[in-house]
């Protein structure tokens, strides 16, 4: 290890040493607020040194470095998702400043473990190796598991211990599939990986590859809620606390999703097995299922738990939408940016409708639909809030949910995927409905206007930003299509 | 005259209005109500402005050719954005915003002084989405404003939200228009398809004049399914059968809100786009028939249910289906610009319509017409406007209304092919039809005696019913709109050159031919009119006639129809709830649910054994979990070797 690998994981360095500190400091600060002080401090410094190498390798000559043994490769791909993430963890300590007021004890866990799962989340879009690969995953899966358990009630600890061994399950598919594809190709580097596919060097031919493959699928398939690896997700969203569901649903799933854009573009593009349509049926099985199932919840959370789903479904659209590269470095095809694109979107969206989610049980203690009866009354600006996520979820214009969707559905059809736009753009009006019930019960019934829900500044900066992000991307998409698709095309020269 | 500049201000000036009224009266209710009510009347003052310049642009030197702007690049293809300044464009503008410039001055003395802010922040935005869809130079662009249509009017039909129905109706409204947006949509995702057939001749896919411009090269089948695509948005939003249900029930919505959705902004967004791009919809035999036989068929089957409707503002709606039914099925044999000029009459005597009726609930408290009658005696200026109106819809000599429902007859009787005889069959009874059920309405709202308005229907006393003349901000726009409704058709299209005005000025200004005025025709179809006026006034002095004859055979037919034709159980008891709710979504959540205990059972040993350790996970659950996980990823390879 030299210099240089420590400068190349630096951002994660901070944000580790961090999270350790906060949860010293938990422990001799009398004064809580400034826990959350501290974990955005982190954060910045965080992307402080992320946007110093983003610099950096705008200016080397290849557009990428590659640092830790050759695992670790920082590249505007990675860059993104790690910016993504950052924000995400910020606008959740932000966001969950007053829930976490209310703990007794152990506010420094809850910041110090989200900032610890953050970690591994960046190293997951930053790695080109299996083992490290399988390393991050469990780096930021385990905190999440101590996370669900955190309020100590039977349901939360049930979340927890029920997340954890579905973790431990998906995660022994990921190992056999890595063994499997190790065996097959002698390398877990996926560039050696890619060469022998390439070269012809895996005996057999590459379609003995089917095996393992279709293991890391079901991996994976866990992480990013796909059905049918998505049973975990109601029942898990239910029982733990909601701001640790809010960055579970878009943090979570941002960095599976970098790690199989990763593993399938770089690592099995050229293998004779047509992954391509098997994320296709994946994608319209997650989306209907999804959808479907949501219209018979009463749970605000269950709800969110099967529209996480069917959003899986949705990104799914782009990783089928496969992509090649043309001699002069060109890109055709959208899939891979749409997906970007339709993760930093989502990551706001589903943010907002959790912010005030959480807002709002805090105060009424309860996650049944119905008893969202009449809050515009008492909170109209949160719900409104609801509503313009609700809008962008479906995916509405003017919000940044209309163009994702458009985006990710022009992808299919240009990669002659057009059953699949199809039951995408049908599944999207299905999903109208239980959205907008939402809306309507918020709306109707008789709230008082006096009994007025408040929440303190952190929460309401951190509304604002989210619901912002909505209308603004929405709006005004080219500077976000143009990150993406920088990113896309450094995952193709990297390889 | 007008430049670009001003021509994004008129969609710009109501996007600002919506913004200001929500920032600084709604968020920090900074303001005082009644600047947001001034805020948004001046602001649509000065839209409707900008677009009376831009028609005399466009009737004195043609089409403005302006750049569009490239919005963002998707790989090879660029989005742009831009106006299409054209004679089409600039009519479609001053009916919107004129009509909407009258609504919002009415709505002063219609709506409460507290829900100012929220009402006029969402009729800017209304406003704005529907200059949005008619200013659009790109699909996608008309697309987005398209979308935003119906979110608006979602907003305002639910704007009474306290009532479940009105929030109900939003919902529906929304949801139906909805299933004709996938349509839509689909066929932009189609044209994405065939972008190479565009890029090749250096055309832009979604760029409306490339896209008409090249239509007659694309292959027919391509044409067929992107017009079809395209007029199932329009059946969605013009509420054409058998997407209609949605309109009558938006009624929930304020009255003045109905006159703007009904005359100039929604529904006739539908029709403005198979307008729009009628280029490409003609080069389709097939789309062209289906076009034209919804719209004629709309039209009857809506008037039936006109005929027996007690809510005047249900019996205005239903009319109101009925007349998009004439202009689609104008599209549809081959004449946009006449279904133009029936949109532009319309909009005049349907506002006026609407607006008569929210005057009288003004007085009487109710919409139910079996509580009111007499009505006459007490507003004068009510009466003898909403007669106009009526007189004008019906299509009497010479008022408006005559004069653009005689070109549709006149163009359909004189095609000849078989879809022509169809319609001119279904669109001259339609006459009949609608003659009735407006005098129907007449006759029971202002003849004859009160009937105790709300207060009769309520079992009250004295509470809801003021029987006077409505204010002057009512009445005012009231008379202005029954000015346009006699004579807006013969002025704007003469048949013979009138002062500065050239003959047939409106339908040759869109590209159409003014077709000669047949004698014959216009006896016939006055005397129809006729017979349905003397039919309702025969049937409303003497109430004994309905037990008699071929009338009282009618009568199970009555039950029928009142029930809407029973489609909205349809659509709702069978399809929603049994099909969707009962059968496949609960199936699926069922299968979440329970199979897990039962599979647990069937593999009892697994469950006992190990359900011991995890007695607190709800009885082995998430063994369960795990082997559905793995099952799946057995189901994946196997898959593979199945098929791959």
């Amino acid at each position: 290890m030299t210099i240089n690998d420590l400068y190349l994981i630096a951002p994660e360095i901070a944000l580790a040493s961090t999270g350790l500190i906060v949860i010293v400091l938990d422990l001799v600060l009398n004064n809580k607020r400034f826990l959350p002080v501290f974990a955005l401090l982190g954060v910045l410094v965080s992307v402080f040194f992320t946007l110093a190498l983003c610099a950096d390798i705008s200016a080397s000559s290849n557009g990428s470095m590659i640092g830790l043994f050759s695992t670790l490769v920082v590249d505007k791909f990675a860059i993104f998702f790690k910016l993504l993430i950052l924000s995400i963890v910020a606008l959740v300590v932000l966001g969950s400043v007053d829930f976490v007021n209310k703990f007794e004890d152990s506010q420094g866990e809850f910041y110090g473990l989200i900032l610890l799962s953050a970690v591994g989340m960046m190293l997951m879009a930053a790695t080109k190796e299996l083992i490290s690969i399988y390393i991050s995953v469990e780096l930021a899966t385990l905190p999440i598991a101590a996370l669900a358990a955190l309020m100590k009630t039977n349901r939360s600890s049930e979340a927890g211990l029920k997340f954890l061994l579905l973790a431990a399950v998906s995660s022994a598919f990921l190992l056999y599939g890595m063994v499997l594809v190790y065996g097959f190709t002698g390398s877990t580097y996926l560039d050696v990986i890619a060469g022998a596919v390439t070269t012809g060097a895996v005996p057999f031919g590459s379609s003995v590859m089917l095996a393992g493959i279709a293991l890391i699928v079901v991996g994976f398939g866990f992480k990013i809620s796909m059905v049918p690896f998505q049973m975990w997700v109601p029942d898990v969203y239910e029982g733990s606390p909601t701001p640790v569901v809010a960055f579970l649903s878009v943090a979570s799933k941002a960095a599976a999703f970098a790690v199989i854009l990763r593993v399938f573009y770089v690592g099995f593009g050229g293998v004779n097995v047509d992954w391509a349509s098997m994320f296709a049926v994946l994608a319209a099985l997650s989306m209907t299922t999804g959808n479907l199932v949501a219209m018979m919840q009463t749970n605000i959370k269950r709800l969110l738990g099967y529209s996480t789903i069917a959003q899986a479904g949705y990104i799914l659209v782009g990783v089928a939408a496969i992509t090649a590269t043309t001699p002069d470095g060109g890109i055709v095809g959208l899939g891979p940016s749409g997906v970007l694109f339709y993760l930093a979107g989502y990551a706001v969206t589903n943010l907002a409708a959790f912010f005030a989610i959480i807002v709002i049980n805090n105060h009424i203690n309860s996650e049944l639909i119905s008893d969202f009866s009449g809050i515009a009354k008492r909170a109209p600006l949160l719900s409104a809030v609801i509503a313009i996520s609700m809008i962008s979820l479906i995916g509405i214009p003017p919000t940044v949910g209309f163009m994702g969707k458009l985006y990710l559905f022009n992808a299919a059809v240009s990669s002659g995927l057009v059953w699949l736009a199809v039951v995408g753009v049908l599944n999207s009006v299905i999903s109208a409905y239980y959205y907008l019930r939402v809306v309507k019960t918020m709306y109707l019934g008789a709230g008082e206007p006096e009994n007025r829900i408040t929440y303190s500044l952190p929460v309401l900066v951190a509304v604002v930003v989210v619901v912002i992000g909505i209308l603004v991307i929405g709006i005004v998409p080219g500077p976000l299509f143009e990150f993406t698709e920088v990113a896309v095309r450094s995952l193709f020269i990297a390889s | 005259m007008i430049n670009e500049f001003f021509a994004w201000a008129i969609l710009f000036l109501p996007l600002a209005s919506f913004s200001i009224i929500a920032i600084l009266c709604l968020a920090f209710r900074a303001l005082d109500a009644r600047v947001s009510s001034y805020l948004a009347i001046l602001t649509i003052g000065a839209t409707f402005a900008l677009s009376v310049a831009a028609l005399a642009g466009t009737a004195s030197h043609g089409e403005f050719k302006w750049d569009s702007h490239t919005w963002l690049s998707i790989g090879d293809l660029e989005i742009k954005i831009g106006i299409l300044m054209d004679s089409l464009t600039s009519i479609m503008l001053v009916v919107a915003t004129g009509v909407s410039l009258l609504v919002q001055i009415y709505s002063l003395g219609y709506m409460e002084r507290h829900e100012y802010p929220r009402y006029y922040a969402y009729m800017s935005l209304f406003t704005a989405s529907m200059v949005g869809v008619v200013l659009a130079k790109s699909i996608l662009q008309v697309y987005f404003f398209w979308e935003l249509v119906g979110l608006s009017s979602y907003l305002l039909i639910g704007f009474w939200y306290h009532k479940p129905s009105a929030a109900a109706a939003a919902k529906k409204a929304f949801l139906i228009t909805r299933i004709g947006d996938v349509g839509f949509l689909l066929a932009i995702l189609y044209l994405f398809a065939q972008k190479q057939f565009y890029i090749d001749q250096g055309l832009n896919p979604f760029e409306i004049p490339d896209i008409l411009g090249s239509a007659s090269a694309l292959p027919v089948f391509a044409a067929t399914w992107l017009s079809l695509g395209i007029f199932a948005g329009a059946v969605g939003k013009s509420a054409q059968f058998p997407l209609h249900t949605w309109l009558p029930d938006a009624m929930e919505g304020p009255t003045p809100v109905s006159a703007l959705i009904h005359a100039a902004t929604m529904v006739a967004a539908g029709v403005f786009l198979i307008v729009r791009l009628f280029g490409l919809i003609e080069q389709s035999e097939m789309a062209l028939a289906v076009v034209a036989l919804t719209g004629a068929f709309t039209a009857v089957f809506a008037a039936t249910m006109g005929m027996v409707m007690n809510d005047i503002k249900r019996v205005l709606a239903y009319s109101t289906i009925s007349q998009l039914g004439y202009m689609v099925a104008a599209v549809g044999i081959g004449v946009p610009a006449v279904a133009m000029f029936h949109l532009f009459t319309h909009a005049f005597f349907k506002a006026l319509l609407f607006l008569g009726s929210g005057s009288v609930n003004h007085a009487t408290g109710t919409f139910d017409m079996r509580y009111m009658g007499g009505l006459r005696k007490h507003m004068k200026w009510t009466y003898y406007t909403f007669l106009i109106g009526s007189l004008s819809l019906v299509g009497i000599f010479p008022l408006a209304g005559f004069w653009s429902k005689d070109e549709i007859l006149l163009d359909a009787f004189r095609g000849g092919d078989t879809i022509d005889q169809i319609v001119f069959a279904l669109t001259f009874t339609g006459i009949f039809l609608t003659a009735f059920y407006m005098f129907r309405c007449i006759h029971m709202t202002f003849h004859g005696e009160f009937r105790g308005g709300a207060d009769a229907e309520n079992g009250e006393i004295g509470k809801s019913v003021h029987l006077a003349e409505s204010p002057l901000v009512m009445v005012a726009p009231l008379v202005i709109l029954a000015v346009a409704a006699i004579g807006s058709g013969y002025v704007a299209n003469p048949l013979d050159k009138l002062g500065a005005i050239p003959a047939h000025w409106f339908v040759e200004f869109l590209g159409g031919h003014g077709g000669k005025f047949s004698i014959q025709l216009a006896l016939a179809s006055t005397l129809v009119a006729v017979l349905g006026i003397g039919i309702a006034t025969l049937l409303h002095r003497n109430s004994q006639l309905r037990k008699v004859g071929v009338l009282a055979t009618l009568k199970p037919l009555e039950g029928i129809i009142s029930r809407k034709y029973y489609l909205d159980d349809f659509y709702e008891g069978l399809v929603v709830s049994k099909i969707f709710y009962g059968g496949v979504a609960r199936f699926l959540d069922w299968f979440d649910r329970e199979i897990v205990d039962r599979t647990v059972e069937i593999i009892g040993f697994i469950g006992r054994n190990s359900g011991r350790v995890f007695t607190p996970l709800q009885n082995g659950q998430v063994q369960v979990y795990g082997l559905v996980a793995s099952l799946g990823g057995l189901l994946i390879m196997v898959a593979y070797l199945v098929f791959g």
